[in-house]
């Protein structure tokens, strides 16, 4: 073509500036292009694969000419592979616009084009490989600029014209597809610098060169395969395999073969099938010559490369039969300064013999090593039945992306050919063991950029409570009825602490046992506070007398001292460490927590109303060593049963009455202003505040007052399955320090902090707000207000119901007897300050921190602490 | 019922929220381990796509599943099937019938209802696992809102009423009063509601309770208001 009758079309590539103009006139088609619709890429890759297909003998006539190198029949089965089988397996693959969709979980993937692929292109696999990219560009609606070889260019550009053609003639955009005219290096690395990726197949050099462009490439590497041949082979089918393999195209596949390790016992078995099949043999002076003839400044020879074995032996200088298939040098070293280690692109072979299979294998290993291919392709002949074990360390030992079993490596490794789940490629990903980008047989995801669309979803909730929660004044006899009728247990294990069990509480549960005629053991060496030695002694006595349920009996303390027992006893190994892990999401969390109920049925029975142990999945224990106190939260310790019986409550002495009252009232707040807050716990909370500001103070002043005791013991119940799904906050963080380090009981370490921590958390305009995908943005005032609300209290707007809403709760403390500051209940003020620091951090630790509406600061913390202690802001 | 024994009777786990469908299967295979699923529906639905979220979800999963029709004579073809999980898909009536299906098994055998309708669904038998997902809820109708009022006002009486399923009566009266129509929050209201309902009746009819007064209290109204409200 002359340079003067140039169209835009055909604009031909022999300086920089025309390959501007030429790069130009592809993004404008591509940009055409990139609107297509699925429809409309799926007909053209289907006519450019055809029409591909249609000159598959034409184009490999062409390449052996221009080449020299392989042969004509093979080269007619990778040209019409290149394009049936890339046809085949990509036609229903979805490349444009969105290509997934999961409506559940709101994600959205969006294919789009890259732009300009940068092609270049080998001397050994011209027109397939040109026509193998050609159509990926094809289908992922990219344009593409090939840079030939220059010992190929014709053939290579020959390629893309008719792919091009075919599907201009099927409607798309002219100009799509370009190519340099007159290769060289200054225009190759202008190609690579210009385009929007790399897509290079070829020696390590170009490789390399590619990478480093500064464009981002997909570059494969070098092969070096070796074929492992263990003794459990089948060596006929082994040998023959090797040879067509070997042979095809003349050994240009980078997955081919270029080695044989045999195992000693069967050695000479291959040997002589590989004579008697056609492999020659050489003797020593030949093999020094081929050697010579190999490497040319120990770089390959490009004369030898796919040639004939009758060819090559005389390019070394010695003649051998023309029927020669393949010539094999015998050989032993595996290091680099043996030429027949390297990969040959020819119909040479080196062979090795193995010790062992462990020995074959590191063979195999130092070759890779030594002589390159580290990446691509290994292979292994076994009988894949009897002798997994080998197969495994072999694929556990090659660093190759492709470990071929029983197949031969070259049309096996280009996939798709003996194993049809391997994609089908003539690019080879080498991983980074190659130097790579990329470690699969390259197809068209890796040339399309993918969207993800991710809408906002919110967390799946949950609402789990015991599966059975029994209430009202009395009904403990009745309900344990169902220990024999309905669970038919025989031994029960009963949890307390020494006060209750001294002064009779346990002997409504033991009457009641023995009238059923169950066996019982009673545990009551419960401190407050429990400890892991106290939980480890009673889960000792637990394994001793082998209980099919546990009833655990009295305040917070004895149900969570029962709770870890349970624990112990289920899983004598569990490690505490780990079950206290730190979690931002139950449901996420590293530690999976021991199943429980196998050995034993879990019961818990109320003696205070506040903690609400009884239907909450946590518990806390101290470990008296350290003091460290370690809060354990899993759905497993939710108690199977839980009975609230009134009548077990009347005789609370006022200070717990009240401490743990107050407790109650906290859970509902914090759960009712919790990130996790769903309707469920809603509900209950409200009902809950309710309750405990009707009858709290009752309860205080006239302990004998059994409704205002019933409805106490509900709210509490109900205040815990709240807070056992929506979890508490910071209030509780920190009084959960502060009873820690100052001796404060819970409820009273509570009452003292949570006027202070609503304020905090009802700011609008908080410093960080609470993470959680529910959690929309700071609105804590406003369902404060909806409690005030519930709860009778009325007022201009939100502030004013909120004043009076925390003035009530105040009130509340003051009915109750509990005083309004930490230095009220006689903490040293030195002492407090020194510790502050500590126990501000720690409190900032706490894993109820997570679910508070406001992320609070550690300076926040201590800034709370300090108003809490002296009344008022410091 | 006994006079001094009330009880809360909740499923185990209740799964809520809307895409929580696929979360909640995946603790079958991880965590419950199970591998044989017999899934009980409507025979409609099994005309529709309306089964794919959960069908889809268990294939991902590579767990074996069966689907069968609930009306029809199906305890013997469950049977033969060995599950070792039922899932009940479908509206209340189907749930209904799975339940009776259910008994027929082993207590071994796990039940998981997913309703997609709403309205009653919950007072079937017992289930191990509720999945309320609203992408398996059929969009509510007119006649939905006075349903659930319906509802929320009945567990007032139930036998077993008592504050506990107030707080949920009064939740679920509060959203529809608060006039949401949408389906998210009157899917929200129900669940409430039928909550409510089907432990206020967990062990038979009504009683002598009556909630109305305290319901009322709670919502900040006086009796009078509230009935005018619910009827
Ligand atoms: N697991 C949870 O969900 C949870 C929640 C909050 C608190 N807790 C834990 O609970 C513990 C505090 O529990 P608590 O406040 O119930 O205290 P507690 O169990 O330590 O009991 C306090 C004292 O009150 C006595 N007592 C209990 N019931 C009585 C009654 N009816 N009549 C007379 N005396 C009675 C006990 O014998 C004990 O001496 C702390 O360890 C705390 O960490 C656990
Ligand atoms: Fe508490």
């Amino acid at each position: 073509m002359s340079k003067e009758n140039q169209t835009p079309e055909n604009i031909f590539v022999d300086s920089v500036e025309a390959l501007t103009a030429k790069l130009a006139q592809i993004r404008k088609a591509q940009a055409e292009y990139s609107t297509f619709t699925q429809e409309q890429v799926d007909a053209i890759f289907k006519a450019a694969a055809i029409a591909a297909n249609h000159a598959r003998i034409p184009l490999a006539k062409m390449a052996v000419e221009e080449t020299g190198m392989g042969i004509v029949e093979d080269k007619v089965i990778k040209n019409n592979y290149a394009a049936e089988h890339i046809y085949n397996h990509y036609k229903n693959v979805k490349t444009c616009g969105v290509i997934e969709e999961d409506k559940e979980f709101g994600i959205v993937k969006i294919a789009e084009p890259i732009g300009v692929i940068a092609a270049v292109i080998p001397t050994t696999n011209p027109t397939s490989t040109a026509i193998f990219k050609c159509l990926l560009a094809l289908k992922t609606r990219n344009g593409i600029i090939i840079s030939p070889h220059p010992r190929a260019k014709n053939c290579t550009i020959e390629a893309a014209k008719i792919v091009m053609a075919a599907a201009e003639k099927a409607g798309a955009p002219k100009g799509l597809f370009g190519w340099v005219d007159v290769p060289s290096l200054e225009l190759t690395n202008t190609v690579m610098k210009e385009a929007d990726i790399i897509l290079a197949t070829g020696g390590p050099g170009m490789v390399k060169a590619a990478y480093s462009s500064g464009t981002p490439a997909i570059g494969v590497g070098a092969g070096n395969a070796s074929a492992v041949i263990d003794k459990s082979a089948d060596i006929i089918n082994a040998v023959n395999s090797i040879i067509h393999s070997k042979t095809f195209d003349n050994g240009m596949i980078c997955a081919t073969e270029q080695t044989i390790i045999a195992h000693k016992d069967v050695y000479d078995a291959v040997k002589a099938e590989m004579q008697k099949r056609g492999c020659y043999f050489l003797n020593d002076e030949e093999k020094d010559k081929i050697r010579k003839t190999m490497l040319i400044n120990s770089a390959l020879n490009a004369k030898i490369v796919g040639q004939r074995p009758v060819t090559i032996a005389k390019l070394a200088g010695f003649d051998i039969p023309d029927d020669v298939k393949v010539i094999v040098g015998e050989v032993e070293s595996t290091s680099v300064d043996e030429a027949f280690a390297h990969e040959k692109l020819t119909t040479i072979l080196a062979m090795y013999k193995a010790e062992s299979f462990e020995d074959a294998t590191d063979k195999a290993e130092q070759l890779l090593v030594n002589a390159g291919g580290l990446g691509h392709t290994s292979s292994l002949w076994i009988d894949n039945v009897n002798e997994r074990e080998k197969l495994l360390t072999f694929a556990d030992r090659m660093k190759t992306c492709r470990v071929l079993v029983n197949t031969p490596s070259s049309l096996g490794g280009i996939g798709d050919l003996y194993n049809f789940k391997f994609a089908p490629s003539l690019t080879l990903g080498c991983g980074s063991w190659g130097g790579n980008s990329v470690s699969e047989n390259v197809g068209v995801k890796h040339l399309l950029n993918i969207k993800t669309v991710a809408e906002r979803r919110e967390n799946m909730l949950w609402f789990r409570t015991p599966q059975k929660v029994y209430f009202k004044k009395g009904c403990l006899p009745v309900a344990l009825d169902e220990l024999k009728n309905v669970l038919g247990k025989k031994r029960v294990f009963l949890v307390t602490d020494s006060f209750l069990f001294k002064n009779g509480f346990t002997k409504v549960i033991t009457d009641k046992l023995t009238d059923m005629g169950i066996t019982y053991t009673v545990f009551s060496d419960v401190e407050p506070d429990p400890t892991l030695l106290s939980a480890q002694k009673g889960a000792e006595a637990m394994r001793t007398f082998e209980p099919d349920c546990i009833i655990a009996l009295g305040g917070g303390s004895a149900m969570d001292a029962a709770k870890i027992m349970w624990v112990l006893y289920e899983h004598p190994d569990a490690d505490f460490l780990d079950m206290a892990m730190r979690f931002i999401d139950i449901r996420k969390r590293v530690y999976t927590f021991p199943k429980m109920g196998e050995k034993a049925y879990f019961i818990a029975i109320p003696t205070s109303s506040g903690t609400g142990s009884e239907v909450t999945p946590f518990a806390v224990i101290t470990d008296q060593t350290t003091g460290t106190k370690y809060p354990l939260a899993d759905y497993e310790l939710l108690p199977n049963m839980a009975i609230v019986d009134t009548d077990l409550m009347m005789s609370a002495p006022k200070g717990l009455t009240a401490a743990s009252g107050y407790d109650a009232m906290v859970h509902a707040l914090e759960a009712y202003a919790s990130v996790m807050a769903t309707d469920y716990t809603d509900g209950l909370a409200i009902r809950a505040m309710q309750l405990i500001f009707q009858n709290l103070p009752t309860a205080y002043n006239d302990g004998t007052n059994v409704k205002a005791r019933e409805k106490m013991a509900t709210a509490s119940t109900m205040a815990g399955m709240a807070f056992a799904n929506a979890f508490l906050g910071v209030c509780h963080s920190m009084a959960h320090k502060l009873g820690a380090y100052h001796h404060l009981p819970h409820g009273v370490a509570n009452a003292l902090l949570l006027t202070i921590v609503m304020r905090f958390n009802a700011d609008p305009k908080p410093r960080k707000m609470g993470t959680f995908s529910q959690y929309q943005y700071p609105h804590t005032l406003e369902r404060y207000v909806e409690c005030a609300e519930a709860c009778g209290v009325t007022g201009k707007d939100d502030n004013e119901i909120f004043e009076k809403f925390l003035k009530k709760l105040e009130e509340l403390r003051d009915a109750v007897g509990i005083k309004p500051t930490i230095k009220d209940y006689g903490i040293d003020e030195k002492v407090f300050l020194e510790k502050l620091d500590q126990m501000s951090e720690d409190a900032f630790d706490d894993q109820c921190t997570g679910a508070n509406p406001r992320y609070p600061l550690i300076s926040e913390i201590k800034a709370m602490y300090l108003e809490a202690y002296y009344g008022e802001k410091q | 019922m006994n006079e001094n024994l009330q009880s809360f009777l909740v499923p185990g786990k209740l799964y809520f929220k809307q895409g929580c469908l696929p979360v909640a299967l995946a603790e079958l295979k991880y965590e419950l381990h199970k591998n044989r699923i017999l899934i009980l529906t409507d025979a409609a639905l099994m005309l529709t796509d309306a089964l794919l979220p959960v069908t889809g979800a268990l294939y991902d999963l590579g767990i074996t599943f069966s689907v069968i029709p609930s009306d029809g004579n199906t305890l013997s073809s469950c049977r033969k099937f060995e599950p070792d999980c039922i899932i009940a898909c479908g509206s209340a009536e189907t749930l209904q019938v799975a339940a009776g299906v259910r008994e027929g098994f082993d207590p071994k055998v796990y039940f998981i209802t997913i309703p997609t309708t709403l309205g009653k669904t919950q007072t079937a038998a017992r289930p191990d696992m509720v999945i309320v997902d609203e992408d398996m809820v059929a969009e509510p109708d007119e006649t939905a809102i006075s349903g659930i009022l319906a509802t929320a006002r009945d567990s007032l009486c139930g036998a077993n009423a008592s504050d506990y399923t107030l707080g949920f009566a009064v939740q679920a009266m509060s959203i529809i009063f608060g006039g949401a129509k949408d389906k998210t929050s009157l899917l929200r209201a129900a669940s409430l509601a039928e909550n409510a309902f089907a432990i206020a009746y967990a062990g038979g009819g009504k009683g002598g309770v009556d909630l109305t007064a305290d319901a009322a209290e709670a919502l900040g109204l006086t009796v009078e208001e509230l009935t005018a409200k619910l009827n």
